[in-house]
């Protein structure tokens, strides 16, 4: 069920007014993951098992995990297979076909290759066993100390109460399809009865409707422009529209991505729960290593926390650190689709990681909020290379990214007037809400709390107002394929 | 309570601000063109399936959307929807025509692209005819495409660019399914069963052959695909192109397919004359 359809515009009010009707927490937990198995299963109810599944195996795992008595040799070899199973599950789903053309003989290519390719990919497989695998790990480091929230069962009542709040987790519908990827340290602890009466109805309407109006305003109007940026299409382009569709592209997948995660943070907020934020105005870093801080940081997150510092992240050296930057950025890369594409622009990343850190070691990591001439010319540059970089994310094959570059290099002619329209006209909301975080600590210094709040309402309500008159036509969020 | 209340207002001042709205599209020209495809169809469908009848339809692809209904004013065709869908089939205008209860007059059915298959892009405006957003949009007028914010203002814009309103849609990008996709061998008994329908509820049903930048052939007294098809579907062809050649009148494309809006305005003006006159 995509978030920005009508059956889930019924869906919502059922399953909140429904949650809000018991106060136990029983009845809500109950409610939230049947509503989220439905929500699961809507377009394709055969994925409901899949998810069901990771589910029990991940619960039982964290079981055996968290339980007090359990030899060493049995942790670490429930902490494998669970291990095996979450990577095994995304690696047959996503993977199989890349993998059997890597790995398998011509011959038995030949034979299995069309079987691997038709492979479905379920919607979300890539966010829930990478919150499979930090269940598991953080069950590994916590034992029976228990996760907060999530202490070790000792009865068949605990026991059956751990599955239930394991399922609620890894199930909770905001999160479940395209993150925020929640860990387990961040959630359990949260799950507790809630009442309508404690719900902050400004901080989860105003977060809908930014998500909404970035999805449905911005990402869905430009996505009409954006895809020229297909082979052959764009080769009849002129050079002024080719680099507008680039930097559309980079304005449409923030809004996209961002817009969900928004959203989802929003439904978190209407049911009781706080997901972390995935971004962090990306497009105003002045440095990669600051846009990785900024742009999807829940998965930065899990990288840095469950990958990079696993393999020793800065504390082996100079060699092993560059080591881990590359093989975690060409990882994350290929986390987003099977696709050569994905692995070179995450491999493109790991090398300006490593740049900075090498050229720019006093760079300070941090997020500055001070502004000059000489950090928005750097804000500027930065986003020009990430931009760019997306090409990869639309052209999958590196010769059409390369084809592209070279058609800006040679196409004269005059610039398409209603491309550039609709670019100028639907990118302009991400540049001003950049701008508009740009000055938050002048308009902090400077502005009444009053005139804040003023400027907030009157900020939502346009952009309430434009999701009823001005919205794209819907489509599904360019994550789900990832 | 102070939570409540920024909501209640955010709500309110949203409403507000939607009604103002409305009072203003009101005196505004009503926009016929659209900055995108999508909304340029979706303009079109709305006016057919949603406003007063009209008399006569002209259905096709974005060669026939240059003519603008404006174009056809003071003219014996002044009472005209047009179903000229960009990167479409005429074969989905063809549904939308029996989708109407009351049948229209004079159906005039381009034949460009009368040979190819339906592509996604026409599986995506079938959706919208069956989707709910057009039913919302029949009770909520402000979500109609020719209320968009972004469309007045595109309208308005081109309006201004090529003077005095005559403006024709300029298109984005269609669907490569429907650029590149392979003819339709059972093309006829696919159109002919729906001319069939709606000849049956009395509707006159016209060819036409529009000037087509790129795909007219060298010599207009060549048997073209407009001959056949007529041939094929049994129906009568208003042939502008070969018209444009006899009277030696200017034909300019804005991008080697699609007629400036003059040619169209000119185009227009022929077709009415020519139906007028049969």
């Amino acid at each position: 069920m995509l978030f920005v359809s009508w059956s889930f515009a019924v869906f919502l009010p059922i399953v909140f007014v429904l949650h809000y009707w018991g106060r136990r927490l029983v009845w809500q937990a109950g409610i939230l993951t049947v509503g989220s198995f439905v929500f699961y299963g809507w377009s394709n109810p055969r994925l409901i098992p899949l998810l069901a599944v990771a589910c029990l195996v991940n619960s039982a795992a964290s079981v055996e995990l968290l339980a007090a008595g359990r030899s060493l040799a049995h942790r670490r070899r429930t902490l494998i297979l669970a291990l095996i199973f979450n990577v095994g599950t995304l690696a047959f789903f996503k993977y199989a076909a890349l993998l059997g053309d890597l790995l398998l003989p011509e011959l038995l290519w030949k034979r299995w290759g069309p079987w691997l390719s038709r492979i479905p990919l379920p919607v979300g497989i890539s966010f829930f066993t990478f919150q499979g695998i930090s269940l598991v790990v953080d069950a590994w480091y916590a034992g029976s100390k228990g996760i907060p929230g999530l202490p070790a069962p000792t009865t068949r009542a605990e026991i059956a109460q751990h599955y239930g709040k394991v399922t609620f987790f890894k199930a909770f519908f905001p999160q479940l399809i395209a993150g925020p990827i929640v860990k387990a340290g961040e959630f359990f602890h949260q799950i507790g009865p809630k009442r309508l009466a404690d719900l902050k109805w400004d901080q989860a309407i105003k977060a809908l409707i930014l998500g909404f109006f970035l999805k449905m305003v911005v990402a869905d109007n430009l996505k009409e422009v954006t895809s020229a940026i297909r082979y052959p299409d764009f080769l009849d382009l002129p050079r002024v529209n080719l680099i507008a569709l680039i930097y559309a592209f980079s304005f449409q997948l923030l809004a996209d991505f961002a817009g969900y995660s928004i959203i989802a943070i929003g439904l978190g907020r209407l049911f009781g729960y706080e997901l972390p934020i995935n971004f962090n105005f990306p497009y105003l870093s002045r440095s990669i290593t600051e846009f990785w801080r900024r742009w999807h940081m829940t998965l930065s997150s899990w990288l840095r926390e469950y990958l990079y510092i696993p393999l020793g992240g800065s504390r082996r050296g100079e060699f092993i650190t560059y080591r881990n930057l590359f093989l975690v950025m060409f990882l994350g890369g290929l986390w987003h689709g099977a696709a050569w594409s994905y692995a070179v622009w995450g491999t493109a990343h790991g090398i300006l990681l490593a740049g900075e850190r090498f050229f720019l070691r006093q760079h300070k990591a941090g997020v500055d909020e001070q502004w000059s001439v000489w950090a928005v010319l750097r804000v500027l540059v930065i986003f020009s290379v990430i931009t760019l970089l997306w090409l990869l994310f639309q052209l999958k094959e590196f010769r059409h990214a390369v084809e592209y570059l070279r058609c800006i290099g040679t196409h004269g002619g005059a610039p398409q007037f209603q491309a550039l329209y609709v670019i100028g006209v639907f990118s302009l909301p991400v540049v001003l809400w950049h701008i508009w975080e740009a000055l938050s600590r002048w308009r902090r210094r400077t502005w009444s709390s009053r005139a804040q709040y003023q400027a907030s309402t009157t900020a939502h309500a346009v952009m309430l107002f434009l999701i009823v008159t001005n919205s794209g036509p819907p489509g599904e969020f360019i994550y789900f394929q990832f | 309570m102070n939570s409540v209340r920024q909501t209640l207002s955010i709500v309110v001042l949203g409403a507000a601000l939607c009604l103002a709205w409305a009072g203003v599209v009101h005196f505004l020209p009503r926009p016929e063109l659209a900055e995108t495809n999508y909304v340029a169809n979706r303009l079109r469908i709305e006016h057919w399936l949603l406003d007063p009848p009209t008399s006569n339809v002209l259905v096709g692809t974005s060669i026939s959307g240059r003519l603008l209904s404006a174009y056809f004013a003071n003219t014996p065709l002044h009472s005209l929807s047009n179903l000229g869908l960009d990167g479409a089939n005429p074969d989905t205008g063809l549904a939308l025509v029996l989708s109407r209860p009351i049948p229209p007059a004079a159906v005039f059915l381009e034949v460009h692209r009368l040979i190819m298959p339906p592509s996604a892009n026409d599986a995506k405006l079938r959706e919208l005819v069956r989707g709910p957003d057009l039913e919302l949009s029949r009770y909520a007028p402000i979500t109609r495409a020719d209320w968009r914010p972004s469309t007045v203002l595109y309208a308005w814009l081109k309006s201004r660019q090529t003077g005095g309103g005559t403006v024709g849609v300029s298109t984005a990008p269609v669907e490569p399914e429907a650029q590149s996709a392979k003819p339709d061998a059972d093309w006829a008994p696919r159109i002919r069963e729906k001319v069939k329908q709606i000849q049956a509820r009395g509707t006159k049903v016209w060819l036409i052959r529009l000037p087509v930048g790129r795909e007219n052939p060298p010599d207009a007294s060549s048997l073209s695909f407009a001959d056949q098809a007529a041939v094929t579907l049994n129906l009568p062809l208003i042939d502008l192109y070969r018209l444009g050649q006899r009277t030696g009148e200017a034909v300019k494309y804005t991008d080697g397919l699609h007629l400036t809006p003059r040619s169209a305005a000119q185009a227009a003006r022929q077709l009415a004359e020519m139906a007028g006159g049969q």
